[in-house]
């Protein structure tokens, strides 16, 4: 497959007005007048009885409706680019737009509880890359890591409150690490060791991975047990198993969650140190180990991160850097032997396995378990995989052949499509209702890491198919971020060149989660048998709620909006990295 | 253990060998029998499929109805099959199933308080690969079917599967075992309840037995519901338990047994079926064409000027063909009788798909623009049907496909010229009419009609000078070939024996004669052709008595070759006409040879050869393996001939059946075997015959390059079927423009088949469609200034969408049922 070419497209910045603010007075001035549209060749966000008014900025226009603002260029050259729609919140202060006045490159728009100001600016897709890490660097991370966080003032950045845990903060962190590293990769392949790009990549890859990596040694266990997520005294501790460090030990805190489990209160060992390298996260802040609350119970989604974080880090950050190096197999190696010898399982500390990590045989037959099995399996082979390819340990090598060999996991991964059909009718819900979006992700970087690291063909041939059984999810929406890394690994992984430049040129810039509308006239519900809906077609991004890698695309939401947080960038620079290394896509001459 | 769920049901043919009057009161004897076991064993579940039985009992007896009703809302009497009968699942369209559910579905929620959620076919001979997407988007998740046995198609998992259609959309499925519909009497429940009890035990999941006099109704007997009552707990045996297919289906899911998964359609039993009685299957097709082009233009009409739809009536039409789609009426496998009822029925619905399409476009017609200055006599001179009239005559042709067409249009008189609404002349050409009085011609003239809309045509006007068209059709003794098509014909054996692809190049025959009629004997097998998958013992070819070139002009020319064999005759006009992709071949024959089947035959040669069937809303790749296999508006031959991928798809207007012998594909033309002829030894008696007589139909020759779902066979299928209808109009002042199209859908591989308004009266719109090619397509535009909307969707390779469209231009996307549930 040829290298997609990205080209430089517009992307839309709006400033929200404030009282004070400069406004035009041709926007007070401006009669509304109804446009005519009889005869409007293309399918409208409004109906035709909705638009009030509308303005002409050379051969665009602009169309003022009562629910929402719609930009038409007769003249575009992509199909999707033809008509752009704006709502409230994420563009407007409400959807009845009242005025507008164009002034050169800037769109002014009266709502009826206020202005903004629109514009319409030229990006790559690396650029693009750049102001999205930018912002995130500056406003999403929390001692290192990165998820999301929340505002004090709505659409105001500056306002970030410094606390707010995620549950998969690990996970997200070991994500966004996988983006950073590769585009340290890709300058360093371009530019060499020393252009200050990949100097400056190199350290932000560095940071995430170490705050990856301390995420899964700050328990101080010393088992190989990971954290979920940590935070520091002074941040509230919400419901969840967390636990306080507190010298060598560590206490479970009372909370509905621990008090229903039976282990509030109880004490642990926390003796294991954590490493200068990663402490410096929080000792820099002026935190110390004392300081430290992590939370515990922790799933697979961070598990599966986390393995991928340090074998592409392994693989491609840390030759020249022994001690990252040697954190890397330590920490490989030790909750890789928490796995095994826990038979596959990770333990909390009350002997008893966490929820969500669970990848033995027992499990499998569960009714939960019966269809993770086809996931859960081919996690676990990965996880060996890896390890055995970071360590060098041949024990894990023994143990991945066991699996396959004497206990099929591999035949469970066959069965995902089915099991994932079964289990949805058993729930009288269609499949997309069934479907935990998250694990999406999880599939992706099992099979990628299965797919990269095994040589034999049969065993590949099998890989495949088990991968191909989820193509009923992943293809679907056409995410660089799920298809580039099998691409990687697998030639024949289908790739849509027009969807996948379309995804990246009309990514919003900013990942301020406000919402948008999803009540449009050109937009067709599709109920589910359970009363979630879908939209009829896939909305570009810039049109669509933003999210992580945890949520249907396709989603038919109403009134969702969070003009009060702010997503990590990691669901666009991951996939963009990685494109770029693989030569997979590149931006446009 | 597993258990076998007892289904206590009765077997119901509406007509069979007997007519519907008998199967009405068949279903009536039946219900009170069930009623009466319902009281009199509390245990006791009764299953039954078919609103149209529902219904019956409704009209016939208002009181046992209201039993029924009460018994349904207990949990004792479960309706399965949420369509109006149990059809054929090969020959009705996509369509067809759409109102099946509708009409069902609706009725059952009205009258029941829910829908079914088990389809259940137990007797339907196959079904079409499509079947899983028609189901779900009936509001059904379960199919219960039995054929093909397991002897027919031992490929198949034998019992409990999850199939998945050609679109990916999945069911879950029961297979009966051993024609176990209808299992009754101690002996027949002993030996079938052994059978289950060995079966069962290498299983993972649940099995059913369905119990209960069957095929003419009866249902389970005292006798067997007492004795089955009394052997539920047997000692290290299964247990038997009363129970209904919607019991069963959630135990086996919830048992977590990884079950098989089932790809291709589910074929063959009885292939004889799909060409047997010529005249049912042609009505069909006729009056489903006829039904979708009437609705569309009665919701136009009705939008246009605000008045009601003919809505009701359209409705009791397409009732009336769900009836004819039952399995032994659509196969052709019924007594003689039925089969007059059937074209009765038929034709009352194409009366009415034909009096609402009058209706309709007569109403648009009548508010086009069509006046002239100087026009005096408005309506008189259009009329004037000889001499010199002054001026032309308006012709409105209404086209209600999603295409834009270019294609032949008839007018019945004589005309010097043809312009177009802007005066432009158009190709023309005077035709042999049918009748024989006057000028006995007719004008024939390259209609361009926009999607959903209509085009004014002026014919016979007064200006001789028209415009010397250099028309592509050529012709040379028995050669005739347009810009796509050259066909030359043997004046011997009346086949063709040199067929061209003008735009490839690629020249099919290679030293064979195609399209020779081939007589296959017949004799061995009976109506149904039970056990028999081949029709390949040629008799003979028909005898060809002449081949001539009857007609040439610029707008077409036509061959005629006629056929004899014995008493029976067959002619065929083959007809090209300008622009045309299709050679067009229409036929009439006289048939009086018994037991035999008449092919015809187009054998392309090369290797790597695959056959593509049209199937309901879809199509399906099949090996050419030789066997028979049911299709729909086209069957197709493709195979790569020196170095490159070429096809030969016919198309038809009226035939369900074709075969592919390595890469000669044969359209089955008719079946002349003995009316309801069941492994029957033949006691000597007058037999009637199922296509003796007059048989007209047609069919066309459409070549293309590449793999066939990447040309317009859809299209050109679509085209072949439905046909522009005419209205010769007067002068008059009109608010509509001469030419408008009213939607527009902006990507090729998609295919309305319906336009109406929802069924509850709303005003909402109702518009559904198909994808074509078997590829994903993303932002179809849908747009429509007269109804006011406009929107984008994704659709999945051979995905089938209804949207729902609100006055206020929202968009749903909903299934068959309209977002009844």
């Amino acid at each position: 497959m040829s290298t997609i070419k990205i080209p430089k497209h517009l992307n839309r910045f709006v400033t929200f007005c404030k009282d004070g603010d400069e406004i035009p007075n041709e926007l007070s001035s401006f009669v509304p007048q109804k446009p005519d549209l009889k005869g409007f060749p293309y399918p409208l966000p409004s109906a035709k009885s909705e638009y009030t008014c509308f303005a002409n900025q050379g051969d665009i226009v602009w169309y003022g409706a009562t629910t929402g603002l719609t930009r038409y260029d007769k003249n575009a050259k992509r199909d999707a680019d033809r008509i752009m729609y704006f709502s409230a919140d994420r563009y407007l202060y409400d959807n009845n737009v009242l005025a507008i006045f164009v002034d050169g490159d800037k769109v002014w728009v009266k709502t009826e509880t206020g202005v903004v100001c629109i514009e319409m600016i030229p990006m790559t897709a690396e650029e693009k890359a750049h102001y999205m890490t930018e912002e995130t660097v500056k406003y999403v991370t929390r001692h290192g890591m990165i998820s999301h966080k929340y505002l004090r003032e709505a659409r105001n950045l500056d306002s970030k409150l410094p606390y707010g845990e995620c549950d998969n903060d690990g996970g997200f962190t070991a994500g966004h690490a996988i983006g950073e590293i590769y585009k340290y990769a890709y300058y360093r392949s371009e530019y060499g060791d020393n252009d200050p790009r990949t100097v400056k990549a190199k350290k932000l890859a560095t940071d995430s991975v170490e705050v990856a990596l301390l995420c899964m040694n700050i328990t101080g266990r010393g088992n190989g047990f990971a954290a979920r997520t940590f935070l520091t005294r002074d941040e509230p501790v919400p419901d969840g198993y967390f636990f306080k460090k507190q010298g060598d030990k560590a206490y479970c805190i009372a909370s509905p969650a621990t008090l229903r489990r039976g282990i509030a209160g109880m004490v642990i060992d926390a003796s294991t140190p954590v490493p200068d390298r990663l402490a410096r996260h929080y000792r820099d802040e002026g935190y110390c180990d004392d300081d430290i609350i992590y939370k515990g119970d922790t799933s697979s989604d961070e598990i599966t991160l986390h393995y991928m974080m340090m074998l592409n880090a392994y693989d491609f950050l840390v030759d020249d850097d022994d001690e990252l190096r040697q954190i890397i197999v330590d920490t490989t190696q030790k909750l890789t032997e928490h796995i095994v010898d826990n038979e596959y399982r990770l333990i909390e500390c009350d002997g008893k396995a966490t929820l969500w990590a669970k990848w033995h045989e027992e499990y499998f037959t569960t009714p939960d378990g019966w269809a993770d099995a086809c996931l859960n399996s081919a996690e676990l082979l990965m996880y060996l995989k890896v390890a055995e390819h970071i360590t060098g340990d041949e024990r894990w090598i023994k143990e991945y052949d066991y699996l396959i060999n004497e206990r099929h996991y591999d035949d469970y991964m066959l069965l995902h499509k089915d099991r994932f059909y079964h289990a949805s009718y058993v729930l009288g819900c269609d499949p997309c209702e069934e479907m935990m979006y998250g694990d999406n992700m999880l599939a992706i970087m099992s099979y990628w890491g299965l797919l990269r690291l095994e040589k034999d063909e049969a065993r590949r041939e099998k890989f495949i198919k088990g991968l191909r059984t989820w193509d009923h999810t992943l293809l679907r929406e056409t995410t660089p971020g799920y298809l580039f890394p099998l691409k990687s690994v697998y030639e024949d992984m289908p790739i849509d060149k027009e969807a996948t430049i379309d995804w990246f040129i009309r990514f919003n810039p900013s990942r301020l989660a406000s919402g948008v509308t999803y009540d449009r006239a050109d937009v067709p519900i599709q109920p589910m048998l359970n009363g979630y809906k879908l939209t009829g077609w896939l909305l570009n991004q810039e049109e669509r709620f933003i999210a992580k890698y945890d949520r249907d695309p396709l989603r038919f939401t109403k009134g969702e909006s969070d003009t009060r947080k702010v997503e990590g960038s990691y669901v666009y620079t991951m996939g963009y990295w990685i494109g770029k290394f693989y030569g997979i896509i590149d931006d446009e001459e | 253990m597993n258990k076998i769920h007892l289904i206590g049901n009765a077997h119901l043919d509406p007509v069979w060998l007997w007519r519907w009057q008998d199967g009405c009161n068949e279903v009536m004897q039946t219900f009170r029998s069930a009623l009466d076991r319902l009281k009199e064993y509390d245990f006791f579940v009764f299953t039954c499929s078919s609103a149209r039985y529902y219904k019956w009992v409704e009209e016939n007896d208002p009181v046992m109805f209201a039993e029924i009703q009460d018994a349904v809302k207990q949990g004792r009497w479960i309706i399965v099959n949420g369509w109006w009968v149990q059809p054929d699942c090969n020959i009705p369209s996509g369509e067809s199933f759409a109102r099946q559910a509708l009409y069902s579905q609706t009725y059952y929620y009205e009258k029941f308080g829910k829908i079914c959620k088990t389809a259940y076919n137990v007797d339907s001979f196959g079904h079409n690969g499509n079947l899983p997407q028609l189901i779900r988007k009936s509001g059904m998740t379960n199919y219960v079917m039995m054929r093909p046995s397991v002897h027919e198609n031992s490929e198949m998992p034998k019992d409990v599967f999850w199939w998945d259609g050609i679109d990916g959309t999945r069911i879950l499925t029961y297979r009966i075992l051993n024609c176990n519909y209808a299992v009754n009497g101690k002996e027949n429940l002993d030996k079938t309840i052994k059978f289950y009890d060995e079966y069962v035990e290498n299983l993972n999941h649940d099995m059913m037995l369905f119990y209960g006099v069957g095929n003419h109704g009866g249902g389970p007997t005292r006798a067997d519901i007492e004795y089955l009552n009394s052997i539920l707990h047997r000692e290290g045996k299964p247990e038997l338990e009363f129970s209904n297919p919607e019991k069963f289906f959630s135990e086996v899911l919830l048992d977590g047994a990884d079950l098989p998964v089932w790809s291709d359609d589910l074929q063959h039993h009885a292939s004889g079926c799909y060409s047997a009685t010529s005249m049912i299957k042609q009505q069909n097709r006729r009056v489903e064409n006829l039904l979708y082009g009437a609705e569309v233009f009665d919701t136009i009409a009705s939008k246009f000027y605000g008045s009601d739809t003919e809505k009701e009536q359209l409705k009791e039409a397409w009732e009336k063909v769900s009836f004819n789609q039952f399995h032994d009426i659509m196969c052709g496998c019924s007594i003689m009788e039925a089969y007059e009822d059937a074209r009765d029925s038929f034709g009352y619905a194409s009366t009415v798909a034909q009096n609402v399409m009058n209706k309709a476009t007569i109403k648009i017609a009548r508010n086009i623009d069509t006046w002239v200055d100087g026009v005096s006599e408005p309506y008189s001179e259009v009329r004037h049907n000889s001499g010199h009239p002054e001026f032309a005559k308006p012709v409105v042709v209404f086209n209600p496909l999603s295409y834009d067409v270019s294609v032949p249009v008839r007018v019945y008189q004589k005309s010097r010229n043809v312009k177009d609404s802007e005066g432009n002349f158009i190709l023309h050409q005077n035709i042999r009419s049918s009748r024989s009085n006057d000028s006995h011609q007719d004008t024939l003239f390259i209609a361009d009609i926009p999607a959903f809309g209509y085009n004014t045509y002026w014919v016979d006007g007064p200006d001789e000078t028209a415009k010397e068209f250099i028309s592509e059709i050529k012709t040379e003794n028995l050669t005739i070939e347009n810009s796509f098509i050259k066909a030359s014909f043997d004046k011997n054996s009346g086949g063709i024996t040199e067929l061209i692809d003008k735009i490839s190049g690629h020249e099919y025959c290679k030293g064979k004669i195609l399209a020779v009629p081939t007589i296959i004997d017949d004799h061995e097998t009976d109506t149904w052709a039970h056990n028999v998958f081949t029709f390949h013992n040629i008799k003979d070819t028909m005898n060809c008595e002449s081949v001539e070139l009857v007609e040439q002009g610029p707008v077409r020319a036509v061959i005629r070759c006629k056929f004899a064999y014995n008493k029976s005759t067959l002619v065929i006009d083959y007809i090209l006409a300008s622009g045309q992709k299709t050679l067009r071949a229409k036929c009439k024959a006289i048939w009086h040879e018994d037991f035999t089947i008449l092919k015809m035959p187009f054998d392309i040669g090369g290797s790597d050869a695959i056959n593509t069937y049209a199937i309901p809303a879809g199509f399906i790749k099949r090996p050419t393996n030789g066997e028979e296999e049911p299709a729909g508006r086209y069957g197709d031959i493709t195979a790569t001939v020196d170095g490159k991928r070429v096809g030969l798809a016919i198309v038809n207007d009226a035939k369900y059946s074709y075969d592919c012998i390595d890469t000669e594909l044969r359209l089955t033309c008719l079946r002349n075997v003995i009316f309801a002829d069941h492994y029957s030894d033949r006691p000597p008696a007058n037999f009637n015959f199922t296509d003796e007589g007059l048989q007209r139909f047609e069919f066309g020759i459409y070549l293309h390059e590449g793999e066939c779902e990447n040309s317009d066979v859809e299209y050109e299928s679509q085209i072949f079927n439905i046909r522009p209808t005419v209205v010769l109009e007067s002068f008059h002042k009109g608010n509509l423009p001469q030419k408008q199209g009213v939607i527009n859908i902006d990507k090729d591989n998609v295919c309305v088949t319906a336009l109406k308004y929802a069924e509850d009266n709303s005003g909402d719109l109702i518009l559904r469609m198909y994808e074509t090619k078997g590829k994903n397509i993303t932002r179809v535009a849908v747009v429509s200034d007269i109804f006011d909307f406009g929107f984008y969707t994704d659709i999945h390779a051979h995905e089938y969408k209804t949207f729902r469209i609100g006055k206020d231009s929202r968009v749903l996307d909903t299934n068959f049922l309209e977002g009844l549930t």
